[in-house]
């Protein structure tokens, strides 16, 4: 019996003086999520690759700044998502900021349109690599704003709290975000599989 | 189609899938969608596309050659680890020495044979040695 699947937090004492062995594990336990976070962010591997390690070369540099309020991780994630946006920007500069309450005119868009009882798909279906693709290609069809709590939500599965903690909004907007963003991804996942239900019964 | 109904269950659909709304909400939506086939879809089909990626199919770590070069950039190259746990046996194998029990037929006891190489006696496994 090994105690490896509880993790032993880290040392910010540690870190601050320079201890390599602790930075090393963190470094180590952080880099995977870090890295798909910023790929699915920014769709690229080298920018993904850049962002990851400006986000340790930075959070070295402000280490001493930590104050402590969130978790070690939960800030690097923050790090990320800023160096995230900053490629979005420079590739689009014609977008967004995370801060301001984004297209409110948008709301409506998310009404449900595809009413399509797809539940009944093969697992096979569903979890195919054809639909894997697409799975991803959705996700890249939102907004940043929007993609950025679905990924750390709902493929890092951060809880709320540490979602709007590394991203500075508050829960309720985390929360909001994050329905519309599972909205957009419902409808296009409706259409796709609406294509592919069998149809036993065609209408004679 | 009671559409404004419906609209008003909007807001509370992510508190659901997530099992985080109240109960009376939580009764409130059910009892709506046991009488309204379009939001049932809608709820149904929104729970399965959670579910769906919740589903992992990323591997859990960096490309290999991502990771070393982030270790690189941060100077951490002595710490590198194999990028998969898994992947790497479970309990690496220590190194054989003579007197060692045999790890092929766990019968003889291991011993040099004059060559650098370890040989049990019994089942004639060799390891290690110059000629191996």
């Amino acid at each position: 019996m090994t105690e490896a699947t509880a993790p032993q937090p880290f040392s910010v004492a540690a870190l601050l003086a320079g201890d390599r062995t602790e930075f090393a594990r963190l470094v180590d336990a952080t880099s995977g999520p870090i890295y798909r976070l910023a790929l699915r962010m920014v769709d690229n591997p080298q920018d993904a690759e850049d962002i990851l390690q400006e986000t340790y070369l930075k959070a070295l540099k402000a280490l001493p700044g930590f104050e402590g309020r969130s978790s070690l991780t939960t800030w690097l994630y923050r790090i990320a998502v800023n160096e995230s946006l900053m490629h979005l920007r420079k590739r689009r500069p014609d977008v967004f900021s995370l801060d301001t309450s984004e297209n409110e005119s948008d709301e409506e868009a998310d009404e449900p349109v595809q009413v399509v009882d797809w539940c009944c798909m093969p697992e096979a279906e569903l979890l195919s690599t054809e639909t894997r693709t697409f799975l991803d290609a959705a996700v890249q069809q939102l907004s940043p704003n929007l993609r950025v709590v679905f990924l750390m939500r709902d493929i890092e599965k951060l809880s709320i709290q540490e979602t709007a903690e590394a991203l500075g909004l508050s829960e309720v907007a985390v929360k909001a975000r994050l329905l519309r963003a599972r909205l957009q991804l419902r409808e296009q996942l409706s259409a796709y599989f609406a294509e592919r239900l069998p149809r036993p019964s065609e209408v004679a | 189609m009671e559409t404004h109904r419906c609209c008003d269950f909007l807001d509370s659909l992510g508190d659901y899938v997530d099992g985080e709304l109240s109960p009376a909400l939580c009764a409130e939506l059910e009892q709506h969608m046991a009488e309204c086939e379009r939001c049932r879809i809608v709820v149904d089909t929104l729970k399965l596309t959670v579910e769906i990626y919740h589903t992992p199919a990323d591997a859990a770590e960096a490309p290999p050659e991502v990771r070393q070069r982030l270790f690189a950039r941060l100077n951490l190259q002595d710490y590198l680890q194999p990028a998969d746990p898994a992947s790497t046996p479970a309990a690496p194998a220590l190194a054989l020495r003579a007197g060692d029990p045999c790890p092929h037929c766990h019968q003889g006891a291991l011993d040099y044979d004059g060559q650098l190489t370890l040989k049990c006696p019994v089942c004639g496994f060799a390891e290690g040695g110059c000629f191996t």
